[in-house]
């Protein structure tokens, strides 16, 4: 099938035109995104879709099963509320990448804005660079893995699930605590990195382990210092 | 939403379509707010020159038939504080050039033209030793009636608007003007929650406002703040204390072009920056035109401020 050129089309003609590609080649190149919006919502079939270019906001958002590539930048909220299939980014993405994921795998190669990850149900978040402000917030389940720096409080009121930080942890929020990496930790993050191409990862990188330290899970009239702070 | 642009060149090259650039960057914002579409444009004027843009409300006034009165009352007032050099109009903008003006010319001096304008019942829009202030409701398409595509310049503001605070009207569209300090200007996307406490406090030091409008309170608390001696960097730091709410702004001064950021990183922001310029915009998308491979592209993170100057 020929590339979907974006520079005619409404947003809906070009998820519907890569609807088609997928049910007829599996394969699609969509060209001149332009940092438009709501690319490639709500895709639910498998195959190989394939961005040229910088996407706006909400792109790959509820995905299924489709693996997406952007080889650009992403706006706000990429591949959030994805259930399965993965979401590559070769650029940086900016606020709220990932947010409310259930299962699939969203991989940036370069930074990602606030709040990635806020609310993640599940799934795996990897990224090449740096985190912004509140990234991994409210996170209850899955694996975020980041291979820069955090910024400020990381992981905040973390339920459940492991982020792994490579570059700086200083400055984590409500009851997230750094806790000893195992060795099964590092496997998954080495099969992660390996599989997904991250660059600029020296061979004997240890990563911080964080996780909740599930002070917040109940109210305890002995915690009341700590719920003050944490609201 | 709001959409809010910026360009400013580095080498302060006056002789480039800064009218043009801004009306492509508002015209992609479009699609974050359709209400209004302004522009703060900073040009080249004769040495003691000022411009004023000047808003005459349709009700009011019939430009066609009362232009000469208008004039003549407005002008009878100016002269006594100052030359006047030219004087047209478009639709019910009047764009007035002053000559003679002292190069010290103080705030108090600036006030005086201000109430000289507005004395008329009319609304100054803005002044500026090279600043102009174009905006009107609708889309950016509407800016073409002002002749944007002929104006040369070497930095400037621009905003779409999506109402949420005050209504949509003409003198509630951005940027602001920072009344009465000529050639600070301001745009902004979000919604300030203190910003009667703030204007209250401005106004019981002097100063008027006017609208009630959240965002017109940044431009006039930056400007006191410079005032005062602050560096427009610490000024901006200050406002990240100051104001209480949601906020991603834009403010723009003779020489000078900068951002803040709040708390949350709530709104938001992509700068473009190399060696000859730096493009500011709420989407990538308004700025792709302008990026090449020698471009840095980042989003700058919460609490973040940061200035341009020549």
């Amino acid at each position: 099938m020929a590339p979907v050129d974006c520079n005619e089309l409404s947003t809906r003609e070009i998820n519907l035109a890569i609807k088609e590609g997928l049910t007829n080649d599996g394969e699609v190149i969509v060209q001149n995104t332009n940092s438009r919006h709501n690319l490639g919502v709500g895709l639910d079939q498998p195959g190989r879709v394939v961005f040229e270019g910088s996407v706006g906001y909400y792109c790959g958002g509820m995905l299924k099963q489709c693996n997406i590539e952007i080889h650009g930048n992403a706006g706000w909220s990429v591949a959030s509320d994805m259930q399965s299939g993965t979401v590559v980014v070769h650029g940086n993405s900016s606020a709220a990448a990932g947010a409310a994921m259930r299962g699939g795998s969203l991989i940036v190669h370069g930074n990602s804005g606030p709040r990635t990850g806020i609310s993640q149900k599940g799934g795996t978040i990897v990224i090449g660079k740096n985190v912004d402000y509140m990234s991994g917030f409210v996170m209850q389940r899955g694996i975020m893995v980041v291979c820069g720096n955090t910024g400020q409080a990381f992981a905040d009121s973390v339920y459940e699930g492991n982020l792994y930080v490579l570059g700086t942890a200083n400055d984590l929020g409500n009851d997230a605590i750094i806790t000893e990496i195992n060795q099964v930790d590092q496997q998954k993050i080495d099969e992660l990195l390996s599989k997904f191409k991250i660059k600029n990862i020296p061979d004997d990188a240890i990563f911080k382990k964080i996780v909740s330290g599930k002070k917040l899970y109940n109210f305890d009239k002995k915690d009341f210092k700590l719920w003050r702070v944490a609201l | 939403m709001c959409g809010i642009g910026g360009f400013f060149y580095k080498n302060g090259d006056t002789d480039v379509p800064l009218g043009t650039r801004l009306f492509s960057m508002a015209s992609v914002l479009g699609s974050r707010g359709l209400d209004s579409t302004g522009m703060a444009l900073y040009g080249v004027l004769p040495s003691n020159h000022i411009v004023l843009r000047v808003h005459l409300e349709s009700n009011q006034f019939n430009v066609d038939a009362d232009l000469e009165s208008i004039i003549d009352s407005m002008t009878s007032r100016l002269r006594k504080l100052s030359s006047i050099y030219d004087v047209n109009y478009i639709g019910n903008i009047l764009r007035i050039e002053l000559d003679g003006i002292e190069d010290n010319a103080n705030i108090e001096y600036m006030s005086k033209i201000t109430e000289a304008i507005e004395e008329s019942g009319t609304e100054l829009f803005s002044i500026g030793k090279s600043m102009e202030i174009i905006k009107d409701v609708g889309p950016a398409i509407q800016l073409e009636d002002y002749g944007i595509h002929d104006f040369k310049g070497s930095h400037g503001l621009t905003h779409t608007r999506l109402a949420t605070e005050s209504r949509v009207d003409i003198c509630y569209s951005h940027p602001f003007w920072a009344r009465p300090f000529p050639d600070i200007a301001v745009v902004h996307n979000g919604q300030l929650t203190n910003h009667n406490t703030l204007r209250r406090s401005l106004q019981r030091r002097g100063y008027q406002f006017s609208t009630t409008n959240d965002s017109e309170v940044i431009a006039v608390f930056i400007a006191d703040q410079l005032l005062a001696g602050l560096t427009l960097q610490d000024s901006l730091k200050a406002s990240i204390e100051e104001l209480d709410g949601t906020f991603t702004y834009l403010i723009s001064t003779e020489d000078g072009i900068g951002f803040a950021k709040d708390r949350f990183s709530t709104k938001p922001l992509i700068v473009a920056e190399n060696k000859s310029f730096v493009a500011l915009a709420s989407e990538e998308v308004a700025l792709n035109s302008m990026i090449s491979s020698d471009t840095d592209l980042y989003e700058p993170t919460a609490s973040s401020v940061k200035t341009w100057h020549r």
